[in-house]
């Protein structure tokens, strides 16, 4: 005997809640650019919980998927594409160490992905780093291989 | 690397082409640990201008700070 299927609606007191939620983070994530002003005003407007935190506020939270972009390639083809080897020091020579006005970069690969190489110096040691510029992250954010490896 | 076998600040400050940015170590649960990632506050920060071509595939960054440091050290 053939029966229709039934869909049963589970309803629970948080349901209405919950599609709130949803809908005010949806809100939340299509705004402009974020400047301080901005950023104070959403974070009084929206109160942000555990399960929607804010990436724009939180550097610790952000998280962004780059497959296509490794430390092999890095350390090949991106090296080559660049003219400086990636992670190599910087000779101490003023001239080199100068801040330059225009720095040139490459969008390497199908997804086109904005590299440079920037002489990045800590403490008065110089490397040449390739940064990802990621119009999406707004924090800075160094790699395990620049920081953690000694 | 750079901090040897010191232990890793949460944030530090590091010099990019003669400006300080504030950084943060990629998060240990993150997608982009291999991966240096310069972002807005960098650019916001500086003035920076950042131009791609998608003809020429290439693209550039013009330090604004820097062009007036050295008009003014031409003047001096």
């Amino acid at each position: 005997m053939f029966r229709p299927a039934t869909f049963r609606v589970l309803l629970s007191p948080s349901r209405s809640s919950c599609f709130k939620h949803i809908r005010t983070s949806g809100f939340k994530h299509i705004r402009g650019p974020l400047t301080l002003q901005s950023r104070a005003l959403s974070c009084q407007r929206y109160q942000t919980g555990p399960i929607d935190s804010d990436p724009a506020d939180d550097w610790n939270a952000f998280d962004v998927l780059i497959p296509d972009l490794d430390y092999p390639k890095l350390n090949g083809e991106v090296s080559k594409q660049l003219g400086h080897q990636y992670l190599s020091r910087v000779p101490n020579v003023p001239e080199i160490l100068k801040p330059k006005r225009e720095v040139h970069g490459i969008m390497y690969g199908r997804n086109c992905r904005i590299l440079y190489t920037l002489i990045t110096t800590y403490e008065n040691r110089s490397y040449y780093v390739h940064w990802l510029y990621d119009c999406g992250s707004p924090f800075t954010y160094l790699s395990y291989e620049v920081s953690l490896n000694p | 690397m750079i901090f040897g076998d010191n232990p890793v600040p949460q944030r530090f400050n590091i010099n990019l082409n003669g400006h300080t940015v504030a950084t943060a170590p990629a998060p240990a649960e993150s997608h982009f640990k291999d991966i240096n990632i310069l972002g807005t506050d960098f650019i916001l920060l500086n003035k920076v201008r950042a131009i791609q071509d998608g003809n020429s595939m290439k693209t550039s960054l013009f330090f604004h700070k820097v062009h007036q440091e050295t008009e003014k050290s031409e003047v001096v």
